[in-house]
């Protein structure tokens, strides 16, 4: 019987070898996609981690709605950002033209121009015209966009990711406006700049200028937001913070520009989570190590 | 029949690759725990594989590889011949000498006497070997090196940087060992009982009269003052009999430094590549920024690692016998940073440089090793690349090869010019006579200079920088001045 079997078995080996053939060409194609194309990996969590992470948060005084908490986490990407001015001699150019007046001093530079004074201290920079005289007309809540992009535009810095975050109108009728950048649909922390204008031009400009160019090719996986959220939770006993709401949770990416040189050309934003809380504040939390970045009002 | 021979390729092939890209999965994402399984040991043993692939051990420079004299100088009475590393004959001649230099450590029957400057020069006239490490080692760690205790012997000796073996006198059975101070330039003779027909045979088997041959600058009275000589030599600088030099080697500088993938120098510096901050400068250098530290890889392959906070810098672990990290960061406890010694500190830095960049055959240690009176533990060394016994002069601001600071076993400041280098023929100019370039280097000093006294006249290479071929000029050394015509 035995041998039957075996004498058929050998019999159809051609056949046995088309089927192993087609299955491991499955197989390694597969492998190959896991391999070389790196899938995102989506983690899912369960509907009983996220009750006992509501019921732990509760008792450590952090109070959140389960609708809010993402279940489903694909992995992210670190994104690079440009500086469109990698020496500080080019910005000067582009924001004061030519014939400026230059100095270096205590890691700064410095450049004057008539009342215009630009200062740029590893990445960031601060102008300032004393007397600006470029009128704008008409300007109102409705055309600040259109101004500060006409701005933008007059001093070559790319504004195709720029987006308003904040607009704060002073008695003295000047609008103190915040412009971050998004990229993807994900804002990009740490890298804004602010402006005063006011109907006599802009009166001072300062922050960081970088441009999200792309995603750097590895992937990497997020840290689970139930766990960050614990974590949140310790963070907030460790501030002695009485009670706290979290009102919304994101993704986005921070790029940290401290101890950055003034001759940045790229740098790597990473991934992050951001809590927000009913005080208005925000937190953010690396996706890849879960370590707590900062928390800013 | 064909058809299914190729059905059948295809199937090994297919269950080969789906094998292999398994493995690679599984190693990728280490899909194992810590803890005792077969996966830990396939781990490695395919570390142990990938360096046999690599040929890593060839390239690594262990800690012997430091301890190398820069010079061996035999005299058979009569020819003087010059051995230094890349000689093919050197590491035979270097190993049979520290044998003997290993027995006089640990020997207690040895006699010591005091010398003379006058009776030194006199014994390097005769059956002799000279040996110079260039640098000045702390008799402490030399003799660590050499498994003997210093406080037996050398106790009166605090640093050496050259010694001189005698084969002995025809009556007794003594071999002679003339150690110089360092510090104080005292010298201290030696004798041990030894077979001194081992050392007769060496001189006879390594000195020829058909190799290039040597005299002392004190046998030209080069070293004397005179009104009519403005300068002077050291004593013991070497110069060739012959007045033109045979056509010597150029050798080609690369920079092998591969900037799309740093990712190992990244972590030799304790750095996770996936966390740690990354920017990249306008002249393409990549910056990593960790909360107390910096480390900057520059295109060119200067690396440079600065600790930002006091006693925040890497830790370096404790060396391995093959060089290599033998622990991980989290595993290095706190006592690792209590005062450490200079030799354990040498130790480390080397262990840290063969981790930074592995091929290490030409850098040699430049700097004297000797304790830090003022603050144990915290010390500086400089390494420089020599080839074939000539030194490669890095220019400004470099200065050196590699500089590395560090305080008890942690890293402030690290240094490194990546540099490779190969032979690239012979070169096709003349090198113009050894004294015809001191001549020309003097002239080229200010006029004003006089009474000068030179430390060292040398072949040496100048560093340029890029990939570019490299010709021999003769050097000289005041102090720490090194000028070339």
């Amino acid at each position: 019987m035995l041998q039957n079997d075996l004498r058929d078995f050998i019999m159809n080996w051609p056949r046995v070898k088309t089927i192993l053939i087609i299955l491991f060409l499955c197989i390694n194609i597969f492998l190959l996609v896991d391999r070389l194309i790196l899938i995102d990996r989506t983690i899912t969590i369960d509907a009983e981690t996220v009750a006992d992470t509501i019921e732990i948060l509760k008792k450590n005084n952090v109070l959140i709605d389960k609708a809010i908490i993402p279940l489903k986490m694909s992995s992210m990407r670190k994104l690079e950002m440009q500086n469109p001015f990698p020496v500080p001699e080019s910005l000067a150019q582009s924001i004061l033209g030519n014939d400026y007046e230059q100095a270096f001093s205590d890691e700064t530079y410095h450049f004057l121009k008539d009342t215009k004074t630009l200062t740029i201290q590893g990445c960031k920079f601060a102008y300032v015209n004393h007397s600006p005289d470029e009128r704008i007309t008409n300007l109102n809540e409705n055309t600040l966009e259109e101004n500060v992009r006409d701005i933008l535009k007059k001093f070559n810095m790319d504004n195709e990711y720029a987006r308003i975050k904040n607009v704060v109108k002073q008695d003295n009728q000047h609008y103190l406006v915040t412009i971050g950048q998004e990229y993807k649909g994900k804002d990009i922390y740490g890298c804004y700049i602010t402006m005063n204008i006011a109907s006599e031009g802009l009166y001072s400009m300062e922050g960081y200028w970088l441009i999200p160019d792309s995603f750097i090719h590895e992937s990497f996986p997020v840290r689970i937001i139930t766990g960050i959220l614990i974590d949140f939770a310790d963070d907030m006993k460790l501030r002695n913070e009485k009670q706290v709401t979290i009102t919304d949770i994101s993704t986005g990416y921070y790029v940290d520009t401290d101890m950055v040189s003034a001759k940045l050309k790229t740098v790597e934003a990473k991934p992050v989570w951001r809590i927000s809380t009913d005080d208005g504040s925000f937190y953010l939390y690396d996706t890849i190590n879960g370590e707590l970045i900062n928390g800013e009002d | 029949m064909k058809k299914e021979r190729i059905k059948t390729f295809v199937l090994v092939l297919l269950i080969a690759n789906s094998l292999f890209l398994t493995g690679q999965i599984w190693f990728r994402e280490e899909l194992w725990s810590q803890d005792y399984n077969s996966f830990v040991t396939l781990s490695k043993i395919k570390n142990v594989f990938s360096k046999i692939f690599t040929n890593d051990e060839e390239e690594h420079a262990n800690i012997e590889h430091f301890f190398y004299p820069r010079k061996i100088v035999l005299n058979d009475g009569n020819n003087r011949n010059v051995y230094h590393y890349g000689n093919s004959q050197f590491i035979d001649l270097n190993n049979e000498i520290n044998t003997v230099f290993q027995l006089f450590l640990q020997n207690e029957q040895v006699k010591m006497q005091t010398s003379t400057e006058e009776e030194w020069l006199n014994i390097l006239k005769g059956k002799s070997f000279y040996i110079d490490y260039g640098v000045s080692f702390n008799v402490n760690v030399l003799a660590r090196f050499f498994g003997g205790k210093a406080s037996d012997i050398l106790s009166q000796i605090s640093t050496i940087k050259e010694f001189i073996l005698v084969p002995g006198d025809l009556v007794t059975n003594n071999i002679m060992f003339y150690i110089k101070d360092s510090k104080d330039n005292s010298i201290r003779k030696f004798l041990m009982n030894y077979d001194k027909s081992k050392l007769l045979n060496l001189i006879e088997q390594f000195v020829s009269k058909e190799q290039l041959n040597y005299t002392f600058s004190f046998e030209q009275k080069f070293d004397k003052m005179d009104p009519d000589k403005p300068v002077v030599l050291d004593p013991e600088i070497l110069i060739p009999k012959e007045f033109y030099l045979p056509k010597g080697v150029q050798i080609k500088s690369n920079n092998p430094l591969n900037m799309n993938n740093p990712i190992h120098i990244v972590e030799s510096f304790g750095y996770n590549p996936n966390t740690t901050r990354k920017y990249t400068e306008a002249d393409n250098t990549v910056v990593y920024v960790e909360n107390y530290s910096r480390l900057k890889i520059h295109p060119t392959g200067f690396i440079e690692y600065t600790a930002t906070a006091e006693n925040k810098g890497l830790l370096l672990p404790p060396a391995t016998a093959d060089g290599t990290k033998n622990t991980t960061d989290s595993q290095i406890s706190a006592k690792d940073s209590t005062v450490l010694s200079l030799y354990e500190s040498l130790n480390r830095v080397i262990s840290h440089i063969n981790r930074v960049w592995n091929n290490n055959e030409y850098l040699f240690i430049s700097s004297d090793v000797d304790e830090n009176a003022n603050k144990p533990g915290v010390y500086k060394f400089t390494f420089d690349y020599y080839y074939n016994g000539m030194p490669i002069i890095m220019e400004e601001p470099l200065y050196h090869a590699v500089e590395v600071e560090v305080e008890n076993g942690r890293l402030k400041s690290y240094k490194h010019y990546i540099r490779e280098y190969e032979e690239y023929g012979e070169h096709d100019e003349e090198v113009i006579p050894m004294l015809l370039a001191l001549d020309n280097i003097y002239k080229s000093l200010a006029p004003e200079q006089s009474n000068i006294k030179v430390d060292d006249v040398f072949l040496g290479f100048w560093e340029k920088g890029g990939n570019t071929v490299l010709k021999p000029k003769w050097g000289i050394r005041i102090g720490e001045r090194i000028i070339t015509d």
